[in-house]
């Protein structure tokens, strides 16, 4: 797993920066950012919309596309402050990777979101068609 | 199950078969396999005639299209050419009998000119002046007594051979008449007296005289406004009833059930003795003689073993303006369910349908296409919206007439209120019946019914099953 978020993260924004950090990114912040933000907040939000929202809620008013985008911009936003939070609270160097990182964070978050809704939103009584 | 003929005879032979159609669209079940109107007018113009006609077929498409288990439009109503099981030769593809364009006046007909002085004289006896010139191309003008010549060429045509050819033992005849007027007065016993007789020489004269065969016969309930012009004169119409009940007393063999209806005229319709401009808003009564031919089928065949089986219609209460509350619980267990539900249906897919564009059921039927290029919804849109022969134009008729039967709301946008007098109790907390538990209940059911390949199908399937819940979880008791 933590090879696997190595890659995802180093793909897009390269290196930790400063060098010396590179442990602690590789060994604890993307392992733990990841694993937290994409896989276990991003499946809850895609869970929340689709079962919560647009199952047991009996209401089909949230059920349009756009809800669904909306949902997912929470789910980057949180993706990203989270990054950063998770960062500072490590005591990671205060540059602009970290903001690299938290933005790469907040992309792979609307991936998994996107991704998650495929699988799951067949079950939905009301957005099984959504986004499409 | 057996094939129902049924012959509407006249103007309110047709007004009552676009009641029967109306009854049939909302999924009230009536005891057979299929249904044969034959409509039988030589007005060929009538605007009634034609209203019931464009019902007719438009019925018949979206019955194709929908299928029997499709809870509306569900009972196969088809035309006399589409039955062929025998018969040699063809007919018109129409649900009308086709009288090959009488364009004479009673006088050619008959050829006046060459019979004998003797006999002219005799039929000058029997005919006004008004009479010998009329056209038949309007139908006999309230005259029954040249009605019943006319109409003696019923028997030697093809559409009758062509129903004797495919009439099966089993089978049963419903006559729809009025017996105040020209058309149905006359066509009645003829009819009657023409299917009664074994040796007709049609094929299949046994089975057909010995079928179980009713009647329905509308006793005056409309009156018309006084016009010199006219030859139809509404004074009229109840000493030709009595008239006309003398003959039946004496001369109707063999029918083995007769329904009688009739109202109170109140405001006189516009004199139009026929063609184009006779259109008359939709009655009540016409609606509960139409519930004649769904009772005439509930009956078993050892009922009619005895003598003629006589039946009347009454209201529950005696009112103007009439509404589920004022009708007998036979006759809400009969259609008041199904009325209910298909205005439902009728309402959102009027209203609210075109609002759900996103939502799950929408994109599951693909309804923006089928909207667009689905014959299937621009029929239905026809059928529920016309403004000459829809269901809404139906709705409205029977409102505006006297008396009134209006047991919907037809103004209110709220889909609690549609129902007169039962409106579905709601609160802050308790929603009743909205738009948005529609949606939900709609998308619930276009998973649940996942089986079912055909889109149109599936359509009313849907529909029918939301309606059918809300009817018995939150509407009112009928």
């Amino acid at each position: 797993m933590k090879d696997i978020f190595r890659f995802l993260y180093e793909l897009i924004i390269g290196r930790p920066q400063p060098p010396m950090e590179t442990p602690l990114y590789r060994n604890d912040i993307f392992p733990d950012v990841g694993g937290i933000t994409l896989l276990l907040i991003t499946m809850g939000m895609v869970i929340l919309y689709y079962y919560l929202l647009n199952h047991f809620m009996r209401t089909a008013v949230f059920s349009h596309w756009y809800h669904w985008l909306a949902i997912l911009l929470i789910n980057a936003a949180i993706a990203f402050g989270y990054a950063v939070y998770y960062c500072r609270i490590n005591e990671a160097t205060p540059d602009s990777y970290i903001y690299w990182f938290a933005a790469a964070n907040a992309l792979y978050s609307a991936i998994f979101f996107l991704l998650f809704s495929m699988a799951v939103k067949w079950k939905s009584n009301n957005a099984a068609h959504t986004p499409f | 199950m057996a094939k129902l003929f049924v012959f509407g005879i006249g103007g309110t032979g047709a007004r009552v078969l676009r009641s029967f159609a109306m009854l049939m669209a909302a999924g009230v079940d009536v005891n057979c396999d299929k249904v044969v109107p034959i409509l039988i007018d030589p007005d060929t113009q009538n605007a009634d005639l034609n209203r019931t006609v464009e019902a007719l077929k438009s019925y018949r498409r979206l019955h194709t299209a929908a299928g029997d288990k499709s809870g509306f439009f569900k009972k196969d109503i088809s035309k006399l050419a589409d039955i062929e099981e025998s018969g040699e030769g063809k007919i018109k593809d129409t649900f009308t009998f086709d009288f090959g364009g009488i364009n004479q006046s009673f006088k050619e007909f008959i050829h006046f000119n060459e019979m004998d002085p003797d006999t002219q004289s005799l039929m000058q006896l029997l005919y006004t002046q008004d009479n010998l010139q009329s056209p038949l191309t309007i139908g006999f003008k309230g005259s029954p007594n040249v009605g019943s010549v006319v109409l003696n060429k019923l028997l030697d045509s093809p559409e009758i051979r062509y129903f004797a050819d495919n009439f099966r033992k089993g089978d049963r005849i419903f006559i729809i008449s009025s017996i105040f007027g020209g058309t149905g007065a006359a066509g009645f016993p003829l009819l009657l007296k023409n299917l009664k007789n074994p040796d007709s020489g049609l094929q299949n004269a046994g089975d057909i005289s010995s079928a179980i065969i009713g009647a329905i016969t509308v006793q005056p309930y409309f009156g018309l406004q006084s016009d010199n012009e006219s030859a139809i004169d509404s004074n009229t119409f109840v000493t030709k009833t009595r008239d006309a009940l003398a003959y039946y007393k004496n001369n109707l063999q063999g029918l083995d059930t007769l329904y009688y209806i009739a109202d109170n005229p109140d405001t006189p319709y516009e004199n139009r003795p026929g063609g184009a401009s006779q259109k008359n808003n939709a009655h009540l009564v016409e609606l509960l003689s139409a519930l004649a031919i769904i009772d005439f089928m509930e009956y078993p065949e050892a009922d009619f073993a005895g003598p003629t089986l006589y039946h009347e219609y009454g209201l529950k209460e005696d009112a103007r303006e009439i509404t589920f509350d004022h009708l007998y619980e036979e006759t809400k267990q009969r259609i008041g369910k199904q009325l209910v539900q298909f205005k439902y249906f009728a309402k959102y897919y009027k209203d609210f349908i075109h609002q759900d564009k996103g939502k799950n059921y929408y994109k599951a039927l693909g309804l923006d296409n089928a909207f667009a290029n689905d014959n299937f919804h621009k029929e239905l849109r026809q059928f529920l919206e016309n403004k000459q022969w829809g269901f809404y134009a139906w709705l409205h008729e029977l409102s505006r007439n006297s008396r009134r039967f209006m047991p919907f709301d037809l103004n209110t946008s709220n889909l609690n209120l549609l129902v007169k007098d039962k409106a579905v109790s709601h609160s802050w907390l308790k929603k009743g019946i909205t738009h948005d538990g529609f949606v939900v209940r709609l998308n619930k059911e276009e998973k649940s019914l996942s089986a079912e390949a055909d889109q149109r199908r599936k359509f009313l399937q849907m529909f029918y099953k939301v309606t059918d819940d809300y009817f018995n979880e939150k509407v009112p008791a009928l």
